[in-house]
């Protein structure tokens, strides 16, 4: 994978200094990796992107308090997934009868029916995911949907990788014993 | 576990298939970039300069109207009001929220010689057959206008749900799929007429469906709207508040337009990417309440769109309809909160619209966190694509077995807003409010609304 997040320590210098183009090349940098963290967290395009917007406000406020420990995407991750953690909490949106919004995929096109039986799995695993523990739920999102190395996890968490490589194996136990034979042909 | 089907699950989360980053995305992102990082900005200078003169358009639209008011009002309780002294001495009868005075088999049978039992009749399956009655408080032209809508476009549904069973047992909400028909056109056009009139150059949109709903469209897109579904969202309502009560004085109770209170503290949110969206909540009662006794709140909020000051707001939505439902196994009473006759249908829903609803409920004993106490409906004509949507959300036993501080910060300062402004009205809970405020104000200081809320019902404690 390449890494949105490098020269980080270049960028934040300069952001911190008040370089609006080092924010606006941390933006560009990092933006499309967070959508689709928080896309693949809520499953609808247009929340993804306000919920995108709202992670990079809350990252200009809390910019002064990021310490260099973890990655700056590490760190933007965090926020985001605390973000969108927030906004389930909040009161229930409009729940439409409306068709479900079509996307455009981003890979290779396969035939629709395949796209839509894809889609379908994908959102009863996205589903799943959202009903594991808490520490199960951060620790495959972010390292599955994230794109965070295992290491850097642990280092957020404070736990060892070993520790978090067990988390993964409880997680996919839980996954397999909550999703039915469909997803596995 | 079998290896293969853990290294199916870690296929299947690794897949990438996630849609682009919408268009624009990055931009917006940018344009939030605070001016404490400016170093060099001179690429958004001239964004940013259009943003300051809107807003200072706005401010001095704002600032025109409430000094045209206070101009023209002869005393200053008088300039206070939106409704006139008839609609006023109504208002003081009316009990406050913390006594939940009317019960569901409290309200007029249907015939009797009463404005309000009319609405309640006719606009069965909605706000009004959910609100009980009282007495008319709005101005009589008003409420003429709001009686010829709702007996012109609704007296059919009068059959399916009698006026005198109040709570009516909902349907479930696999149900709702059914589109609620919009009203007929010349109801539409009826509801127009009690809007403002038309600006002198309207601009023209694109062509739609409806040419009744894009006249009455484009002659509604003129500016923001005062009343949503009968519901007051008058922006300068707490600012009348507020000059009354810095001057020392406690405002005429009369003068408390209770539901602009609610609206102006439920305000907006900071970007609404929908048409229009539809949020319900329910919780216990900020202050006062004795276990089963709570609030809910529905919301519905317009697209954002930019709009410089002199220029038009463009309708996103016609024949727009709400439909509150509370579950008769769940609640006892309920009321809706607010001075005026409320009605189902709007004509037109411009962007950059919110518009709040509030209710007080008592809940029977016995309800379970996953029963439902009530669905809200909405549905409305897009004007984007000439089609009908519709949505709903439930309101469920859980929300009522939290804590009030546990309920998301627009409803609770929703609700708290309502009852200050009940307060105002009599109730002996001011104290209590000013608690509340304050706590909300410490945990969020940013909050400019519930530090506003705070400030004004902790000096409103004070008066006399």
């Amino acid at each position: 994978m390449s890494s949105p997040w490098s020269e980080e320590g270049r960028l934040l210098t300069a952001i911190r200094s008040g370089d609006v183009a080092a924010a606006e090349e941390m933006v560009e940098r990092t933006y499309s990796a967070v959508y689709a963290s928080l896309f693949r967290l809520c499953g609808d395009r247009d929340l993804a992107a306000d919920l995108t917007q709202e992670t990079y406000q809350k990252a200009w406020a809390a910019l002064k308090g990021f310490d260099g420990r973890s990655q700056l995407f590490t760190w933007l991750y965090r926020i985001a997934y605390t973000t969108f953690l927030n906004h389930i909490r909040r009161p229930r949106r409009m729940t439409s009868l409306d068709e479900p919004e079509s996307f455009d995929v981003r890979d290779e096109s396969p035939p629709a029916d395949e796209v839509l039986a894809n889609a379908e799995v994908a959102e009863r695993l996205r589903e799943a995911v959202m009903k594991l523990p808490d520490d199960l739920r951060f620790t495959v999102t972010a390292h599955f949907w994230g794109g965070l190395p295992v290491k850097e996890i642990a280092s957020i968490e404070e736990i060892t990788t070993v520790g978090i490589r067990k988390r993964l194996h409880r997680a996919f136990t839980i996954l397999e014993s909550m999703l039915d034979e469909e997803v596995f042909r | 576990m079998s290896r293969n089907r853990k290294a199916e699950i870690q296929r299947r989360l690794s897949l990438n298939a996630v849609p682009k980053p919408p268009d624009g995305l990055a931009e917006r992102i940018k344009n939030d970039i605070p001016s404490h990082l400016e170093a060099d900005r001179r690429r958004f200078a001239s964004s940013l300069g259009v943003n300051m003169r809107v807003a200072a358009s706005i401010l001095l639209l704002v600032t025109s109207l409430v000094v045209t008011i206070h101009l023209l009002a002869p005393e200053e309780e008088m300039s206070m009001k939106t409704a006139p002294p008839a609609a006023a001495a109504g208002q003081e009868a009316h009990p406050p929220l913390v006594a939940m005075p009317r019960t569901a088999t409290s309200a007029p049978v249907v015939g009797t010689a009463n404005i309000q039992t009319v609405s309640d009749a006719a606009t069965t399956n909605a706000i009004a057959r959910v609100e009980p009655a009282r007495e008319v408080r709005r101005d009589e032209e008003a409420t003429a206008s709001t009686m010829q809508f709702q007996s012109g476009g609704l007296a059919g549904r009068a059959e399916e749900a009698p006026a005198e069973s109040r709570i009516a047992e909902a349907p479930a909400p696999a149900a709702v799929g059914t589109i609620i028909p919009a009203p007929e056109p010349g109801v539409a056009t009826l509801d127009a007429s009690a809007a403002p009139p038309p600006a002198a150059s309207q601009p023209t949109r694109a062509a739609r469906t409806s040419l009744v709903r894009e006249a009455v469209a484009a002659d509604l897109a003129l500016g923001p709207q005062t009343t949503l579904f009968g519901i007051s969202i008058d922006p300068a309502a707490f600012e009348r508040l507020k000059t009354t009560i810095e001057r020392g004085s406690r405002p005429a109770a009369s003068s408390v337009n209770v539901e602009a209170l609610v609206n102006y503290f439920a305000g907006a949110p900071k970007r609404v990417r929908r048409d229009v969206q539809l949020e319900a909540e329910g919780s216990p009662a900020p202050v006062g309440g004795n276990g089963r006794r709570g609030l809910v709140r529905f919301t519905i909020d317009t697209r954002s769109r930019d709009v410089a000051a002199n220029a038009t707001i463009p309708p996103v939505a016609t024949d727009a309809r709400v439909d509150v439902d509370f579950n008769s196994h769940a609640v006892a009473k309920f009321e809706r909160i607010g001075d005026g006759a409320s009605h189902s249908s709007e004509a037109t829903l411009l962007a950059n619209t919110s518009v709040t609803g509030l209710y007080d409920v008592e809940l029977k004993s016995g309800v379970k966190p996953q029963t439902r106490v009530a669905t809200i409906r909405l549905s409305y004509k897009s004007v984007a694509d000439g089609k009908t949507k519709s949505a709903f959300v439930v309101v469920r036993g859980s929300d009522f077995a939290r804590k009030w501080s546990e309920a998301s910060r627009r409803h609770r300062l929703a609700t708290l807003g309502a009852v200050w402004g009940q307060s105002l009205q009599g109730s002996a809970a001011g104290t209590d409010v000013a608690v509340r405020a304050e706590e909300l104000a410490t945990q969020a200081p940013d909050d400019a609304k519930a530090r506003e809320l705070a400030a004004a019902a902790s000096a409103s404690a004070g008066t006399r």
